[in-house]
């Protein structure tokens, strides 16, 4: 609208300017004019004064002629004067007219200020029609707004409920529990578990499975004593069970034993576990888990103690050592170890490992001990033990619990019998019972079991039978076998046929098929698993390579009669590898390599690049047990960056002088001896990296004396030490006098550090 | 009393056992047994701001590379020693690349650089230049001689001072 307004306005006040220019160029001639008019004045006034004049003039002094030409300028002159009064006249109308324009710009004025009032009322009219239309639409958000408000007021509302509902809810949760017990009793879904179910399984699975470690390190405290649990009542029925069965051995201990567990009302095993074990624990540490700190160190008394804490840490580097050395997968742990009479038990919880020092045999539920120890230490001061920094004071409440793990058992008679409940006992035990349990079931297919046994035992080859029988309840099998054949007692077991229940006697034969002659040769030769093996119409390739007394054996070894060895194919282990690194490296004619014992040995000097090349292709070599033991590169040298740093060395080197002396300053040796060895070294690698070398070297002076002097003495001093440097075997063809860029002289305050020799390397 | 455990880093025969042992029992061999595994000494020191703290010593077996085993020995060190031999410039680059393995295994700790061996001058490799570059990093570094002594105690407390620090 605003715009529309506006142009209206611009078109108003664009035809108003236009008009005023119009106006203004008419009043600019009008202007003209009257200057024009008021020079013509002056004339006329001229002319006036000339007329007094003339009038004033005798005129009988005049000649005729002269007042004839006057009368007719005269005349001329009215005329124009006449002349001038009309256009005067004419004037006097224009200013009328001017006068008359004026009121005509008035009116117009006047006229363009209502057409402006007119578009301004239409302009305010137009406002007043949007004005209206925003209102209406304001009114249609009334009935929005008032929505919005009861909207946020039932969001202040439910934020109260839930307050009101966080006070009430630990209650109605209580009453809601009372009332599932109740509902148990008549075995029905209580609502509240139904409704809880799931949402508190679906965070415990998020929870779980966002971070399992920091759960399992929660649920350690709880987990141990839970699965310990279990596995003791599961134990106890096993324990129990074995117990029946011992009762069939009526040693004279067995008996006394039982006697006594009759009289105190314990039970037997109990009775035979105390009277079987003796032990001390003489020292307990607790142990940072991940740093190796000790964090407490409980003893019994009158027991010697060395460096606990270093006995800590050695506890913790011993564990570390086992798991990266002998467990394939790094998981497994050491549970124990043997130290002369000792035995030390580690247990370990998340944050830190239990290890107590035990002198004799220990029963094994003290592990138990141990494990709750570490728990209740762990669901105590687990945020304490995590954070452990070697602050040991906070800490000191675990000393109890380190304490209770201090025991100790004696007994009076040190003999056991603890073969009454020893594993291999319980093993046959447990066998003769399920042989004879399992008897009656299998009785019913017996005899279908061994007919197939023996039609498998026929078709297998390396197996034949020449007689079998079925005579008092036992198969007799009589028969020739191949030691490599398959064992026939495992495939009794495949037909659920127990050693007791067959009696074979096997001759050992050899068989000729194919299959057993290479498998044969194979059990022979033991062959590593570098060489291939292959048998041919009687031809044994062999392929591959091995070391040479394996070769020597392979080639040698009598085999059966007909087989003939072909080992063209067959390499020294070491003479293999070299041909192996040969072919890697493709090494240049200046570096050796050695294979001995499987160890490669590089050695030569050699440009950068190829260094570089050659240390790739190192990286390509396998190691394995089979293949190259070790690479040593040490003796490989890269000659360029060698030859570099000695050039930076020499160049940093310089010799002192005497004060105007071509004499060295004393105790300069070592820098001496250094100079040497490098300059020697230098002209080395440089012979091998087929470089020219020259030592330019550079006398300087400190400066007193005339130049001449100085001159002379800095040729001198680098004379001195060409002459020394071919003393000491250099050749001179390598050594070069350069004179000072700048000789210093008549100077009155020496420096000492000047009278030197400085060393560049020209190549 | 506080304990703190710290490990001696770097290359094989740079004298990791040589400085444990001058600082622990005052003595020094020329003999050069190298160590295997780990070996672990104990001493108290004061920090250079007079607190006691018993370090735990884990001498590792040296090695230009971090092996495996050295890697679980690292674990819940406080700080460590790097050190090099100056009469061997490569150990100074093994060292570099230790630290790096280091930190990346511990985060970042405490630790000083000791130069060892600063009693052979006259085979000394290292240069001014190569120790002012690493100064000018932030790092610490000591000139030290398990033969004389030289500095074995002040890089001890001074890593004891570094790591109370943290
Ligand atoms: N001159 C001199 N020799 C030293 C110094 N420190 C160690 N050595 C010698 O260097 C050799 C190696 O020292 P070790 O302390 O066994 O070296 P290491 O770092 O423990 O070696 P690994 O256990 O193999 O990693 C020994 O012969 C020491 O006598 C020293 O400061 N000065
Ligand atoms: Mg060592």
């Amino acid at each position: 609208m605003s715009l529309e307004k506006n142009i209206a306005l611009a078109k108003a006040l664009k035809s108003i300017r236009e008009f005023l220019v119009l106006q203004q160029a008419q009043l600019h001639a009008i202007e003209e004019r009257i200057v024009q008019l008021e020079q013509e004045q002056t004339h006329f006034d001229v002319l006036n004064i000339l007329e007094d004049r003339v009038d004033n003039l005798e005129l009988e002094h005049i000649p005729s002629d002269i007042i004839e030409n006057i009368e007719n300028n005269l005349e001329k002159s009215l005329t124009r004067l006449y002349l001038l009064e009309k256009q005067i006249e004419n004037l006097e109308s224009g200013q009328v007219r001017f006068d008359d324009i004026d009121r005509q710009i008035q009116s117009l004025l006047e006229s363009r200020q209502i057409l402006f009032d007119e578009i301004n009322n239409k302009i305010n009219e137009l406002e007043k029609n949007k004005l209206v239309k925003l209102e209406t639409r304001l009114s249609h958000f009334e009935p929005v707004l008032t929505r919005l408000g009861k909207l946020e007021k039932q969001i202040k509302n439910s934020e109260l409920m839930t307050q009101e509902l966080a006070k009430v809810l630990p209650h109605a949760i209580r009453q809601a529990t009372q009332h599932i017990t109740e509902q148990m009793k008549n075995e029905e879904k209580a609502g509240l578990t139904e409704s809880l179910q799931e949402p508190v399984e679906h965070c415990l699975r998020h929870s779980i499975h966002e971070d399992t470690r920091s759960f399992a390190n929660i649920l350690f405290p709880v987990m141990g004593p839970a699965i310990r649990r279990a596995i003791n009542e599961s134990l106890k029925n096993v324990v129990q069970s074995i117990n029946k069965t011992a009762e069939l051995s009526f040693s004279r201990k067995g008996l006394a034993w039982r006697v006594e567990a009759w009289r105190s009302g314990r039970s037997f095993s109990d009775i035979v576990l105390q009277n079987s074990l003796i032990y001390r624990v003489e020292q307990v540490f607790l142990i940072h888990r991940e740093s190796g700190l000790l964090i407490q160190h409980v003893h019994q008394k009158g027991v010697e103690i060395g460096d606990s804490d270093a006995v800590s840490a050695m506890f913790t580097a011993i564990q570390d050592f086992i798991r990266d050395s002998f467990s394939s997968n790094k998981t497994e742990e050491l549970s124990s170890v043997e130290i002369g009479d000792y035995t030390v038990w580690l247990e370990r919880g998340p944050y830190a490992v239990l290890a107590c020092v035990i002198r004799g045999v220990t029963p094994y539920h003290f592990r138990e001990i141990m494990r709750s120890s570490l728990e209740m230490m762990h669901a105590h001061y687990g945020l304490l033990l995590q954070n452990f920094e070697g602050d040991n004071v906070p800490l000191q409440p675990c000393l109890p619990w380190l304490e209770k793990t201090l025991q100790s058992k004696t007994k009076e008679e040190a003999k056991t019998s603890s073969h009454l409940l020893s594993p291999q006992l319980i093993g046959i035990f447990g066998i003769i019972l399920l042989g004879f349990l399992g008897w009656g079931y299998f009785h019913f297919e017996y005899q279908q079991r061994l007919t197939g046994y023996i039609n498998e035992l026929q078709k297998l080859p390396g197996i034949v039978i020449i007689f079998s029988e079925f005579d008092d309840g036992k198969l007799m099998i009589t028969g020739m076998r191949d030691p490599l054949a398959s064992e026939p007692q495992k495939i009794a077991q495949n037909y659920g046929l127990s050693p007791e229940e067959v009696e074979s006697v096997w001759t050992p034969y050899q068989d000729l098929t194919p299959q057993f002659v290479e498998q044969r040769l194979r059990q022979q030769l033991a062959p590593p698993s570098t060489v291939d093996i292959r048998l041919q119409d009687h031809i044994l390739y062999l392929e591959g390579y091995a070391s040479q007394n394996w070769i020597n054996r392979a080639t040698s070894a009598s085999l059966l009669p007909g087989v003939q060895v072909v080992s063209d194919e067959l390499l020294e282990t070491d003479q293999f590898l070299l041909f192996l690194a040969k072919k890697t490296l493709v090494p240049p004619e200046s570096v050796t390599l050695n294979v001995q014992e499987r160890l490669l040995q590089i050695t030569g000097y050699v440009d950068s690049m190829t260094f570089k090349l050659l240390e790739q292709g190192i990286q390509n070599l396998p190691q394995s047990p089979t293949e190259f033991a070790g690479i040593d590169s040490s003796g490989l040298i890269d000659a360029e960056r060698e030859r570099e740093q000695v050039i930076q060395r020499i160049e940093k080197m310089k010799l002192y002088f005497n004060q105007g002396m071509t004499q060295l300053v004393p105790e300069q040796k070592t820098t001496q001896q250094a100079l040497l060895k490098n300059v020697h070294k230098l002209l080395v690698l440089s012979q091998i990296l087929q470089q020219s070398v020259v030592l330019q070297i550079t006398g300087n002076t400190d400066g007193t004396g005339s130049k001449i002097l100085n001159q002379q003495l800095s040729q001198q001093r680098a004379e001195t030490i060409i002459n020394w440097l071919h003393q000491n075997g250099i050749e001179k063809r390598h050594l070069n006098v350069v004179p000072p860029t700048l000789i210093l002289f008549g100077k009155n305050e020496p420096n000492p550090s000047d009278r030197n020799v400085i060393f560049r390397i020209n190549y | 009393m506080i304990q703190k455990k710290i490990c001696m880093i770097g290359d094989f025969s740079v004298g990791k056992t040589s400085l444990v042992a001058r600082f622990v029992r005052q003595s020094f061999s020329d003999k050069y047994l190298t160590t295997v595994g780990v070996k672990i000494d104990t001493k108290l020191v004061k920090s250079t701001d007079g607190h006691d703290v018993k370090l735990i010593l884990w001498d590792i077996a040296g090695n230009d590379t971090l092996t495996t085993a050295a890697t679980s020995y690292l674990r819940g060190s406080a700080g460590f020693l790097l050190i090099i031999d100056g009469t061997r410039l490569p150990t100074w680059e093994s060292a570099l690349n230790l630290r790096e393995a280091v930190t990346k295994q511990l985060g970042e700790k405490p630790f000083i650089m000791l130069l060892n061996k600063a009693d052979l001058t006259e085979q000394w490799e290292i240069d001014q230049e190569l120790i002012d570059e690493k100064v000018q990093e932030g790092w610490i570094l000591l000139k030290t001689s398990a033969k004389t002594g030289l500095n074995v105690e002040e890089a001890f407390s001074e890593l004891a001072t570094q790591m109370l620090k943290v």
